[in-house]
């Protein structure tokens, strides 16, 4: 419990550092890196949910047409 | 629940493409996306949808908000985005709810993206800063004598203002195909 309690307080802590951070800052520069990162990720989630939605529906299918089948 | 009627969306966006055309100028004049124009939308546009649509509204603007928010605040918090950045996407999402929000967050990262790689083709830098990118997201994963560590300065960076903008504006005219034809 005592663990937990740390381990939240840190991340309120960072989060509200960030946020302070955040206020102040009004930069509009971002990295290219880390863009091209982010959008290699995108892809291969968005992917990946896709696939994983057309094989819920294919099985949905299936099992609706076995169920009309008896 | 997150869902809004046409005509609110629309509105949404011309919301989004006001803040985005503002930021773009004022990035591209100074590097900098001023908070009178990030933070009044982070208050205005939940109460403007709360009025309009009652805590569904409220909620989809919140969820709006602080979803697109997320992932730019924890790459804010490693210096690779710029505060204003994230203040603005985070306004675009509190004016335009959360799939669209989330819809111009991602085009305009791959719009950033696109126009960055063709900058630095031009400018040679290519190889570099792919291989950069190579090294950031492997990392992690690579034993410690192959890890190569960037430093800051030999990034690249790419003023995301005029991305903002181009991503609302295409956004807007692949969901309403019926403000052209």
């Amino acid at each position: 419990m005592d663990k937990l309690n740390t381990l939240l307080t840190r991340i309120y802590i960072s989060l509200e550092n960030g946020a302070d951070r955040l206020k102040k800052d009004s930069q509009g520069l971002s990295t290219v890196e880390y863009i091209i990162i982010l959008i290699l990720i995108a892809v291969v989630a968005i992917s990946l949910w896709k696939q994983f939605g057309e094989a819920v529906t294919s099985r949905v299918t299936q099992s609706t047409g076995a169920v009309n089948g008896m | 629940m997150f869902f809004v009627d046409a005509r609110t969306e629309l509105f949404g966006y011309a919301a989004a493409i006001l803040l985005a055309a503002i930021a773009a100028a004022t990035d591209w004049r100074s590097g900098r996306i001023p908070n009178w124009l990030t933070l009044p939308p982070l208050v205005i546009a939940p109460v403007v949808y709360g009025i309009a649509h009652g805590w569904d509204g409220v909620a989809s603007s919140l969820a709006g908000l602080f979803v697109c928010a997320l992932v730019p605040f924890f790459l804010f918090r490693q210096g690779a985005i710029g505060g204003g950045d994230v203040k603005l996407v985070a306004a675009i999402g509190a004016s335009a709810g959360l799939f669209v929000g989330l819809e111009v967050e991602l085009v305009s990262f791959v719009v950033a993206g696109l126009y960055a790689l063709g900058r630095l083709a031009w400018e040679g830098e290519l190889i570099r800063t792919l291989g950069n990118s190579f090294f950031l997201a492997l990392n992690p994963l690579l034993p410690k004598k192959w890890r190569r560590e960037i430093s800051p300065t030999l990034m690249s960076t790419v003023r995301m203002g005029g991305s903002f903008l181009a991503a609302a504006v295409l956004s807007l005219l692949a969901r309403h195909p019926e403000l052209y034809t």
